[in-house]
């Protein structure tokens, strides 16, 4: 990499002059004094009177300033020497010749982590500027900084949104190790719900395409039920969508649910969403924040196609205990973190369980039982400043009876443990192992069917990521990883064994996916950023395992099977190789006008593979393997962002067009479950996706807000050499996620210091559906007959929600302030109760021998909702 | 109080996701060809019906095809044609028999020329099965405060080892043919091959008295992933973990046309039956 190079050699050069330097002030102390009249000199002028002394100077024209003059107060060579070189050279004595080069001064650096001073809490990615000059940096995705200074008096302004800017003075003379600490901002009028992009993007520039959410600060508005969901905050932004109101996942600039990597503190979470896909799986008490990367996603990520989002587990609050939860009417949430000794070590441990059950077994309304739990749990150690450990584990569980005998159960388990080291005040360093497991069962315990079904999907994950802090002007992060993965795509056994089920299992799935990264961030001039990322990513699919050989050229069937391999355990079955790189210029035009464009290419080797029209639990993952190749993106981003400072508002305006080769679509009439030859109901295509997505946001004030507005294209291409595994003959077709508009408009208004109201609207053109281009009769029964695939749509979506919060009184009858902090959220979800059509039923009339077309809607009606939060 | 009332109006939001019949205007696609005809063990004469899509709209019945040449071969030589009984309904001779271990093909020439052939069909032997048996739906149902009583069927069905097994059950209660998407039962032995396995359909249910016959079918594997995915479509479909939309591929291509679709199936099976009354005896 040839743009370390010059840094590298920079730095030894500092030592190498500062040693000679040293050398020659030695041997000159012992030189004598001479004369020379005490009077005003130009700096040819002494070099001559010196030179006349017996003295040579050696030095470069161009960076000596000739003419500059100097008062001569003393006669001492040493102090003659230095007076000529004044601040810009430096100089080298060899006997009496004297060589005069640009000086290169010794820096320091100041490091050490940003926190919460009330919690503890790592603040990721706060800036430190340096006020009065452009350099600044910002703190790692740790928390961590190290900002590197010539030796001076320095006024810094370290800025986290939501927090009191911290103003600090430093006398930098070595190097300093500090702590930064930033109190959360007092006034909740400041408050900023969503940040779209650091306002200090002159200091680190602008990664395109990168939506921040967070919890402290998102609760503000209205919420499905009460419940603060950081998905359903993620469908204001730009770019975000899902298919449905019960659909599971978000679509990311036109991409599919399986092309987002999601991770919780480092592990991969594989089914984001409880309750049909109404709230996602993330418990809001526990979570520090979401960072949504849509298409600049940094080379740290990989092994998804179209966007990484990272969710972050609090650490814990290492000052006081606090025990703190909420009751809604969908769920209850407890949580309980403390200092485990102060400053030193905290955990977190939390829960969530829905009582929606308890309710309906009361009401007697249904039979059929729903619900769900999460538990987060983390500990770190902080033994001393060099090295932090941490323990986090997140458990979710759903579950399901029908309300006769099938229980189904599923959900996602992660534990990560990592290791923060500190190897120079400059190298930071992250070591981590993580574990994720998605599992789900089916049992049916009936006389007659009775079995018991299960699937998994497994990973072990282990990396090393390093940041190294250059200087203000450059920061290079680098790591290397690898994950093994372990997908059980069916078994199906007997409960008991009566003779009548036979058990069926399938053949599980071995990958494994080593990974090497860098990414570099420099700063050019005081107007250019640039960030030059590259990700090498490898798979491995190995044994044991047997693989079809299937007859070329034609499709691929069951009775098309040719031949069998057994490959032993461990034998390479097949494997990719693949570069990732990942690009983007920042140009800032000053007064807050920046531009940006980006590059960014990514491969994914496990698929999501599903026949329904959203995700479902039971849907099958897939490694990439002899028969399914790897999915690959190639992702363009023009965007232009602008601070308006005087009215607290910024924009930001993106064009995108995105190519995805290698996407994977279930055959008409697929069979997924527990089907030895999966690849056979499966084909691949092409995926394009493009579009322009504006934002407009006031961040404080008494009333704040933003306004998303996505105009977007999303199509999809199976073009197969059967014709009859063709979709739309092979051309592209609209994909079920493909909004040509979305519109989201969201407001907050503080009326006083108790009472917030706010409201969303939402308005998007309905999705793109298929619609029986005729009917028949077979077998008594009447029929849908289906041609094109999506090449119609369902009426536009439309919807208003209110809510208020009433925070509780802050101030005790005798004057003190209380501890405890309560407020109660009042919300209607769907105020003028639209019933938006989630979908077209085409049916049989029942009792009569018509078709009819019946609008389904999901949430068809107003959902008040109240839900009471507190803290101690 | 308050509280309850809300939680009730969500439970109602949520339990019932409203279904509205609508309007909308349904471009016409395609017509279609539809061929729906089954050869079985049992005395015929057999059937086979042919006629067009029409609009989803459309409120008349599907146009019949008039005028075609049908016939069915099976894969010693014979040939046996249909004659047209009444509009689109084409009949075979009363004197032909399928025959367990044949396979069969159907073979068809509309008025303007096209020509449409089925896959072959194997007519397999059906596994016997069982006297059926009735239980109690438990607990029962109380419709104003009277208990109802209700029953479903069952029956063990001897699968014979090392093959796979398709079956159907067709259903006539009190002499009516059962005919609605929930009658049409189908299973296979996928999970308990070569096992004596009890079959139970608590999805139909019957009174007191009641006269059932069942009828068990061996279908071939394509005509239960026909009936597989034609479930899906008519019950599933919209619905947020439903089947996609799709083309409902039979065994029928036109040879004049491969790239037309022609819908519907030709298939063939052996059938057993029994009869059971409903006659518990408290």
């Amino acid at each position: 990499m040839v743009f370390l190079v010059p840094p590298i050699i920079a730095r030894s050069f500092v030592v190498l002059f500062t040693i000679l330097s040293f050398g020659a002030t030695a041997l000159l102390a012992q030189k004598t004094t001479f004369p020379l009249d005490f009077r005003e000199y130009s700096v040819a002028q002494l070099i001559t009177e010196l030179e006349s002394q017996g003295y040579s100077f050696s030095y470069a024209n161009d960076f000596l300033d000739k003419d500059r003059i100097l008062s001569v107060t003393k006669d001492d060579i040493a102090y003659l020497i230095e007076l000529i070189c004044g601040d810009k050279l430096d100089y080298q004595l060899m006997g009496r010749e004297i060589l005069l080069f640009k000086a290169v001064k010794k820096k320091y650096t100041i490091s050490g982590f940003i926190r919460d001073r009330s919690d503890g809490e790592a603040l990721l990615g706060t800036t430190i500027r340096v006020l009065g000059s452009t350099e600044g940096i910002a703190a790692n995705d740790y928390g961590y900084y190290a900002l590197s200074l010539l030796p001076g008096q320095y006024h810094l302004a370290v800025e986290y949104v939501g927090y009191e800017p911290l103003l600090l003075d430093v006398d930098l003379k070595q190097d300093v190790q500090l702590e930064l600490k930033l109190v959360p901002a007092r006034l909740k009028l400041d408050e900023v719900v969503v940040t779209s992009f650091e306002s200090d993007h002159e200091i680190t520039g602008i990664r395109t395409s990168v939506n921040k959410i967070d919890m402290q600060l998102a609760g503000d508005i209205p919420y499905l039920l009460g419940e603060v969901d950081i998905y359903q905050s993620a469908l204001l932004l730009p770019g975000i969508r899902n298919i449905g109101e019960d659909a599971s996942g978000l679509n990311v600039r036109g991409g599919a649910v399986d092309e987002n990597l999601i991770l919780i503190d480092e592990a991969t979470i594989y089914s984001s969403n409880h309750f049909y896909g109404l709230i996602s799986v993330f418990n809001p008490d526990a979570i520090k924040g979401v960072t949504f990367f849509k298409g600049d996603v940094p080379s740290t990520y990989g092994g998804r196609v179209s966007s990484a989002i990272h969710v972050r587990q609090k650490e814990g609050n290492d000052q006081e205990m606090r025990l703190s939860g909420g009751l809604g009417l969908v769920s209850g949430r407890l949580m309980l973190e403390g200092p485990l000794k102060k400053d030193e070590s905290s955990f977190l441990i939390s829960a969530r369980t829905s009582f929606f059950d308890y309710v309906s077994a009361i009401s007697g309304l249904d039979d059929s039982r729903t619900n769900f739990q999460d538990y987060n749990a983390k500990i770190n150690w902080r033994p001393n400043e060099k090295n932090h450990f941490y323990l986090s584990s997140y458990i979710g569980n759903d579950n399901n009876n029908d309300g006769l005998l099938i229980d189904r159960q599923w959900g996602n388990r992660t534990v990560t443990g990592r290791w923060n080291h500190i190897f120079s005040n400059r190298l930071f360093s992250n070591f981590t192992l993580s574990y994720s497991d998605y599992k789900y069962e089916v049992s049916n315990p009936e006389e007659s069917g009775q079995f018991i079904g299960s699937s998994n999907v497994r990973n072990y994950s282990s990396k090393a990521d390093f940041t190294w802090f250059i200087s203000p002007r450059s920061t290079l992060e680098f790591g290397s990883g690898a994950i093994l993965h372990r997908l059980n795509p069916g078994d199906r056994l007997p409960l008991n064994d009566d003779g009548f089920n036979n058990p069926v299992s399938i053949d599980s799935e071995h990958g494994l996916e080593p990974y090497v990264y860098a990414n570099f961030q420099q700063n050019i001039g005081e107007r250019w950023v640039m960030y030059y990322g590259l990700r090498y990513s490898s798979f491995y699919n190995f044994g044991p395992e047997d693989v079809y050989t299937y007859l070329p050229n034609q499709p691929m069937e069951r009775g098309n099977i040719t031949d069998t391999t057994s490959f032993s355990n461990g034998e390479l079955i097949k494997d990719f190789q693949n570069l990732e790189p990942r690009v983007s210029i920042n140009y800032n035009f000053g007064t807050g006008n920046t531009i940006k464009a980006s590059y960014n290419r990514a491969n994914q080797y496990i698929h999501l593979i599903s026949n329904t029209i959203t995700p479902s639990p039971t849907d099958i993952w897939k490694l990439s393997d002899t028969h399914i190749d790897p999915s690959f993106s190639d992702q363009y981003t023009l965007g232009y962002y602008k601070l308006i400072p005087e009215l607290n508002l910024d924009f930001f305006a993106e064009a995108y067009f995105k190519s995805t080769d290698n996407i994977i679509e279930y055959k008409e009439g697929a069979d997924l479950v527990l089907n030895e030859t999966i690849e056979t109901e499966v084909i691949q295509g092409n995926a394009r996706a493009y579009g322009l997505e504006l934002y407009l946001r006031k961040k404080v004030g008494r009333f704040r807000g933003w306004l998303s507005y996505t105009l977007s294209k999303s199509e999809r291409q199976i073009n197969a050499v059967d014709v009859t595994e063709q979709i739309n003959n092979g051309d592209y077709f609209p994909s079920d996620f493909d909004r040509t508009h979305d519109f989201s408009l969201s407001g907050i208004y503080s009326i006083n210091d108790r009472w917030t109201i706010s409201s969303n609207f939402v308005y998007a053109t309905g999705r793109p559906i298929t619609f029986p281009e005729g009917k028949y009769v077979y077998d008594n029964i009447v029929l849908p007959s289906f041609n094109e695939r999506n090449q119609f749509r369902l009426t536009d979506y439309h919807r208003l929600d209110i809510s208020a919060r009433l925070e509780g009184k802050k101030i005790r009858s005798n004057g003190k302030p209380k501890k405890k902090i309560d407020y109660w959220t009042f919300s209607i979800y769907n105020l003028y109760g639209r019933r938006n059509a989630y979908s077209y039923l085409f049916r049989q009339e029942e009792g009569s021998d018509q078709a009819e077309v019946v609008r389904y809607s999901i949430l068809g009606t107003f959902i008040p909702s109240v839900t009471y939060n507190f803290r101690f | 109080m308050l509280r309850l009332t809300i939680i009730s109006l969500f439970l109602l939001a949520l339990a019932s996701s409203c279904e509205d019949p609508i309007e909308i205007d349904i471009p016409d696609g395609p017509e279609r060809l539809v061929v729906e005809g089954w050869i079985t063990d049992q005395p015929g004469p057999y059937e086979i019906k042919l006629s067009i899509t029409n609009n989803f709209n459309d409120t008349a019945p599907n146009p019949k095809v008039l005028n075609a040449s049908v016939s069915v071969m099976d894969n010693r030589g014979g040939v046996f044609d249909f004659a047209e009984q009444s509009p689109g309904i084409y009949l075979s001779s009363p004197d032909w028999e399928g025959e367990i271990g044949f396979t069969y093909t159907s073979m068809i020439i509309l008025s303007d020329g096209t020509q449409v052939v089925s896959s072959p069909e194997p007519l397999n032997i059906v596994p016997e099965f069982d006297s059926l048996f009735y239980k109690e739906v438990f607990p029962p149902t109380i419709i104003d405060g009277i208990i109802q009583e209700e029953f479903f069927l069952g029956s063990t069905i001897q699968d014979p080892p090392n093959v796979d097994n398709f079956y159907r059950w067709r259903i006539t209660q009190n002499a009516n043919p059962l005919i609605d998407i929930e009658s049409i039962i189908i299973f296979s032995d996928r999970f308990v091959d070569g096992n004596d396995f009890q079959l139970e359909v608590p999805q139909l249910l019957f009174g007191r008295l009641d006269t059932i016959v069942v009828q068990q079918e061996s279908i071939s594997e394509r005509a239960f992933d026909y009936y597989d995915l034609l479930i899906a479509q008519a019950t599933t479909l919209g619905q947020s973990s439903g089947t996609a939309p799709a083309i409902l591929r039979g065994n029928m291509t036109s040879q004049s046309n491969p790239e037309e679709i022609v819908l519907g199936y030709f298939g063939a099976a052996a059938i057993v039956s029994d009869t059971i009354i409903i006659a518990p005896d408290n």
